[in-house]
C-alpha cells in the first residue's frame, strides 16, 4: 500500500497506540510491528483514520435509499423526526437491519449456491478432480428430501439431491426442506410468528422489496421478515452450503493441526488460501501432492510446498485435512508484512479490496480465483468446475515461478505455531461424547454442565484483536459452560490455546470432568461461518432428546467481535431459533428505542430469546449464565 | 457579533460542519462543482475525537485578546467586528500563530500561496444576516448561535439510548489498554 508519509496530524494520534493495544496475541503483534517498520497500512491504520464516525450512520438514522434524500433523523429529540418520504428514526434503523441482515444472509446462501453447482457438474460429471467422499451423508440427507438411494448409483442420487436443494432457492416449493430439522416446538413458534423460511432467494428479495420506500411503515414488522431472511439463510443456504461441502469433501473429524502467523515456513513455497468457498482449495490441496510441481520447487530452491489456510476458507481446510491456519480476516495483511507468501489465493467475502496494494509492498502475487470477486491488481485464474485441477496446478506453478522473487532480508516468521484440535463437525461431537448426547445432557441435566455457547463470528479492528472471543471463552468455561466454536471466533481461541484437550485444564471441575472424559478441548471448532449450521443441527439434536424446542435448552451465542452481516445475520437466525446472542459491538439500531427494545426484550415473547450488546467479556459471561439459569430453571433442572 | 458556541454533548461526529465549511470557502459554493473539479478544499474547522470515539467539534474560538494575532510577526492576523482574520498579502506562512494558540488549534495552510486559511467566522455570510456554515450544517445543536444554555438547562437532556450507545463505545475503546491478560497461552 501506499508509503504513509510521517508528519500528518493522524500520524501523530497513530503513534499513541501500540501494537499491543491493537491485537492480543504475540505473533501478531510481532508482525504488526513489522508492518510499521516497513511503513505498510494496515485495517487499523484505516480504523484510526476513520474517526470519527458519523453517528447518523452508527445510530443507524441515516437512509441513504432514494432520491428524495439522502435523510437523517435528529437523535437527541429534535427537528428533523421523519426522513422526506415521512419515515421516522424507528423505521429507517428497521429497514438498514433488514438491509444488513439480508446481506448477510445473501452473501452465506449464496455460497451454498456455488457448492451445491459443484456437486450437480460432479454427478453430471462435467467437473475435473471432484468426487463424492461421504456416501454416507449423501444417503442420508437425499433420504430427507425423499430421494431414493438403493440400487442407484451414487451419480443420479447426488444429481438428484443437488437439484432438489438448488429448488430451495426457488419460490415455486414455499418451503424449505432443510428447515424440517428443527424441532417441533420450534417450528410452531415460528409459524405462530409469521416467520417459517419460504425460499433462500425469495426471502431476500422480499427483503430488497420490504427496504424500498412505501412498502410498510412498521418496524416490528420488518424485523420479523429480517428474521425469517435470516432463517433462510442459517436452515437453508448455509445449512446445504455445510452438507454439500461435507457430501464432496467429506465429514470432518477431529484432527491436530496448527495455527497462527508461524505456520508460514521460511525454506517452502508458502500459498495463502484466503476467502470462503472451499470448492478451489480443495483442488489446490490434491494438485499440491503432484510430484512434478514437487519436483519444480525443489529446482527453484524451496524444500517443499507450504499451503496455509485463512479465514473461513482456512477453517474448510483445517477442519477437513489439518491444514494448518495462518490467521482470520485481520491477519491477511499481517501475514504478506511477513515477507514470506509466494501467493495470496482469494476466493470472495472477507478480502481487504487494498489487499494487492498490501502486496505490491512485497513480492507476493495475489491470485484471484473468484467470477463474483474481481480485484484490480490480482492475476485472475477464475474457477470453473470443469477446469478446477488445472486451475489449481496453475495457482501452485505461479507460486513455485514466484518463491525465487522472494527477498530474504525482508523475511520475518514469527517463532512458534500453537497446537490446536478442530473437526468437530455436529456427527464428531456426537461420536465424541461416545455416539450420542446422552453424556452431554446427562452433565446438563446433572449441573456439571451448565449449558453451551456458540462463540462466533469476525474480529474489527474496533477492539483488541482476539481479546473479546478469547476473554469471554475463558470466562465461559471456567464456568462450566461448554463452548462451540465457528469462523474467526475459532481461530482466535486456537492461537490462544484454548483448542487443545489439556485446555480442560482451564475449565470448572464439571465441564473439566466432561472433557477429560471425552478426551476433547473445552473449545471445540466447529468450522467455518456456515458452519454455523452445524451448531444448529446440534441444537436441534439435543432439543429432540429432550423433546422440547431450541428455546429451552440453556444455550447461548456470543458474536463479541463481528464486523459483517453475515454475523448480523447468524445472531439473527440463533435469535430466532431460540438462542440467546450477545453481541460486542453494536448494530446500527441505538437511533431507535422502539427497534432496541424489540431486539434485547419483546422477542422474548416470540422465540424466546434476544438479542443483547455487551462488549466486557466478563459481563457479556454474566449475561449469558444469567440466560442459562433462567432456562434451567424452567426446565426444572 | 454573537459567537459560536460548542455543545458536545450534543455531537454525533457527523463531520456535516467540516463538510459546510469546506464547501463555504470554495469559490462558487458549491458541493458538486468543488468535488469534480478535484480541486482541493481544506476545511477551517475539525470534529476531534475525544475520549473513546466520542466527537467534540473543534474551531477557531475568535479570543480577545488573541495570542495568535499577538504572536504574528507580519502583522497579518487583524481583528474585524469580533473576528480575527487574516491579511493574505502580509501573511507569510511561518506558523507561528499555530503555536501560539492555546487550544492547539492548527489552521489549514492554502495549498498553493502557502498562507493561513483560519477560520474566518463566515463573516461574509454574516454579513448578508446568513449564520455561519458549520453551525447552519449542524443537525444536532452542537454548535449555536450565541450562548449555550448550561448542562442543567432540560433542552441538555441526551436520550437513555443515545447513552446507552455511547457507553458501548467507551468500552470497547477501553479494552484496547486492557494490559493484565498479555500472558495467555496455556
Amino acid at each position: 500500500m501506499k508509503e504513509r508519509t510521517k508528519d500528518t496530524m493522524s500520524d501523530l494520534q497513530r503513534g499513541r497506540e501500540t501494537s499491543g493495544q491493537r491485537v492480543l496475541d504475540g505473533t501478531d503483534r510481532d508482525i504488526l510491528e513489522k508492518a510499521g517498520d516497513d511503513a505498510i497500512e494496515t485495517v487499523w491504520d484505516r480504523f484510526t483514520d476513520q474517526q470519527p464516525r458519523c453517528g447518523f450512520g452508527h445510530l443507524g438514522v441515516c437512509c441513504n435509499r432514494c432520491a428524495m434524500g439522502p435523510c437523517r433523523i435528529e437523535p437527541f429529540g429534535k427537528e428533523p423526526t421523519r426522513g422526506v418520504c415521512g419515515a421516522d428514526a424507528d423505521l429507517i434503523v428497521a429497514r438498514n437491519l433488514l438491509n444488513d441482515i439480508s446481506t448477510g444472509a445473501a452473501a452465506h446462501s449464496d455460497h451454498g449456491r456455488e457448492v451445491l453447482e459443484v456437486l450437480l457438474s460432479t454427478a453430471e460429471g462435467t467437473s475435473q478432480g471432484y468426487r463424492v467422499i461421504d456416501m454416507e451423508k449423501l444417503q442420508a440427507v437425499a433420504a430427507e428430501y425423499g430421494i431414493r438411494s438403493e440400487g442407484r448409483r451414487t451419480a443420479e442420487v447426488a444429481a438428484d439431491l443437488a437439484r432438489a436443494m438448488l429448488e430451495e432457492y426457488g419460490t415455486l416449493k414455499n418451503r424449505i426442506q432443510m428447515a424440517e430439522r428443527a424441532p417441533q416446538k420450534t417450528k410452531e413458534a415460528w409459524t405462530k410468528a409469521g416467520i417459517v423460511p419460504r425460499g433462500v432467494d425469495r426471502e431476500v428479495v422480499e427483503a430488497m422489496h420490504r427496504v424500498h420506500m412505501g412498502v410498510g411503515a412498521d418496524p416490528a414488522d420488518l424485523i420479523l421478515h429480517a428474521m425469517r431472511t435470516a432463517l433462510s439463510d442459517g436452515w437453508g443456504g448455509s445449512m446445504m452450503a455445510t452438507e454439500a461441502s461435507d457430501i464432496l469433501f467429506g465429514t470432518p473429524v477431529p484432527c491436530t493441526a496448527r495455527v497462527n502467523l508461524g505456520t508460514l515456513k521460511k525454506d517452502r513455497v508458502n500459498i495463502v488460501l484466503h476467502g470462503h468457498n472451499p470448492v478451489l482449495s480443495e483442488m489446490i490441496v490434491r494438485a499440491a501432492e503432484e510430484p512434478a510441481l514437487l519436483k519444480r520447487a525443489r529446482e527453484k530452491g524451496a524444500k517443499g510446498i507450504n499451503l496455509v489456510g485463512m479465514c473461513c476458507t482456512g477453517n474448510e481446510l483445517l477442519m477437513r485435512h489439518g491444514i494448518p491456519i495462518a490467521g482470520s480476516i485481520l491477519d491477511q495483511e499481517l501475514a504478506i508484512v511477513t515477507g514470506a507468501v509466494d501467493v495470496m489465493v482469494i476466493g470472495s467475502q472477507c478480502i481487504f479490496p487494498s489487499i494487492t496494494h498490501t502486496a505490491a509492498c512485497y513480492h507476493t502475487k495475489v491470485v484471484t480465483t473468484s467470477e463474483k470477486s474481481r480485484v484490480p491488481g490480482a492475476v485472475p485464474l477464475v474457477f470453473r468446475p470443469d477446469t478446477a485441477l488445472d486451475t489449481a496446478e496453475a495457482v501452485i506453478a505461479l507460486a513455485i515461478e514466484n518463491f525465487p522473487g522472494r527477498n530474504p532480508d525482508r523475511v520475518r516468521i514469527p517463532a512458534k505455531p500453537v497446537r490446536m484440535t478442530a473437526g468437530f463437525s455436529e456427527e464428531a461431537v456426537r461420536e465424541a461424547f461416545g455416539g450420542s448426547y446422552r453424556p452431554l445432557i446427562d452433565a446438563i441435566v446433572a449441573g456439571g454442565v451448565r449449558g453451551i455457547v456458540g462463540i462466533v463470528g469476525c474480529n474489527n479492528p474496533a477492539v483488541r484483536q482476539d481479546y473479546g472471543h478469547v476473554m469471554l471463552a475463558k470466562e465461559l468455561i471456567r464456568r462450566d459452560v461448554l463452548v462451540v466454536e465457528t469462523g474467526c471466533a475459532a481461530v482466535a481461541c486456537g492461537k490462544a490455546g484454548l483448542m487443545v484437550p489439556e485446555a480442560a485444564d482451564l475449565a470448572g471441575e464439571g465441564l473439566k470432568a466432561l472433557c477429560t472424559a471425552a478426551r476433547v478441548p473445552p473449545v471445540l471448532h466447529m468450522g467455518s461461518c456456515v458452519d454455523c449450521s452445524r451448531v444448529l443441527v446440534m441444537a436441534a439434536h439435543l432439543a429432540d432428546e429432550l423433546g422440547t424446542g431450541i428455546g429451552d435448552l440453556p444455550l447461548g451465542g456470543a458474536a463479541p467481535e463481528w464486523y459483517s452481516q453475515k454475523a448480523l445475520s447468524i445472531a439473527t437466525y440463533f435469535v430466532a431459533s431460540g438462542i440467546t446472542t450477545v453481541l460486542g459491538i453494536p448494530p446500527r439500531v441505538y437511533g431507535s428505542r422502539k427497534v432496541l427494545d424489540l431486539l434485547t426484550s419483546r422477542l422474548r415473547e416470540v422465540v424466546n430469546a434476544s438479542l443483547a450488546v455487551e462488549p466486557d467479556p466478563v459481563k457479556a459471561a454474566d449475561f449469558l449464565e444469567e440466560e442459562i439459569e433462567r432456562k434451567r430453571r424452567a426446565l426444572g433442572i | 457579533m454573537e459567537n459560536i458556541s460548542v455543545r458536545p454533548e450534543f455531537c454525533i461526529g457527523c463531520r456535516h460542519c467540516e463538510f459546510a465549511c469546506a464547501v463555504e470557502h470554495t469559490p462558487d459554493r458549491d458541493l458538486f462543482t468543488a468535488a469534480s473539479a478535484g480541486k482541493i478544499v481544506q476545511p477551517r474547522m475539525h470534529v476531534r475525537t475525544g475520549t473513546g470515539t466520542l466527537t467534540i467539534p473543534d474551531l477557531c474560538r475568535h479570543c480577545t485578546p488573541a495570542p495568535c494575532m499577538e504572536a504574528c510577526p507580519t502583522d497579518a492576523l487583524y481583528r474585524d467586528t469580533g473576528s480575527v482574520l487574516v491579511d493574505e498579502d502580509l501573511c507569510t506562512g511561518c506558523a507561528v500563530c499555530a503555536r501560539a494558540c492555546p487550544f492547539g488549534n492548527v489552521p489549514p495552510f492554502s495549498a498553493d500561496r502557502r498562507v493561513n486559511t483560519k477560520c474566518d467566522n463566515c463573516i461574509e455570510r454574516r454579513r448578508n444576516g446568513m449564520v455561519p456554515a458549520c453551525v447552519e450544517a449542524c443537525k444536532t445543536g452542537a454548535l449555536v448561535l450565541g450562548g449555550a444554555p448550561g448542562p442543567h438547562h432540560a433542552e441538555t437532556t441526551v436520550p437513555a439510548n443515545i447513552r446507552a450507545y455511547r457507553a458501548v463505545l467507551k468500552k470497547i475503546a477501553g479494552f484496547r489498554n486492557e494490559r493484565k491478560d498479555e500472558r495467555y497461552h496455556v
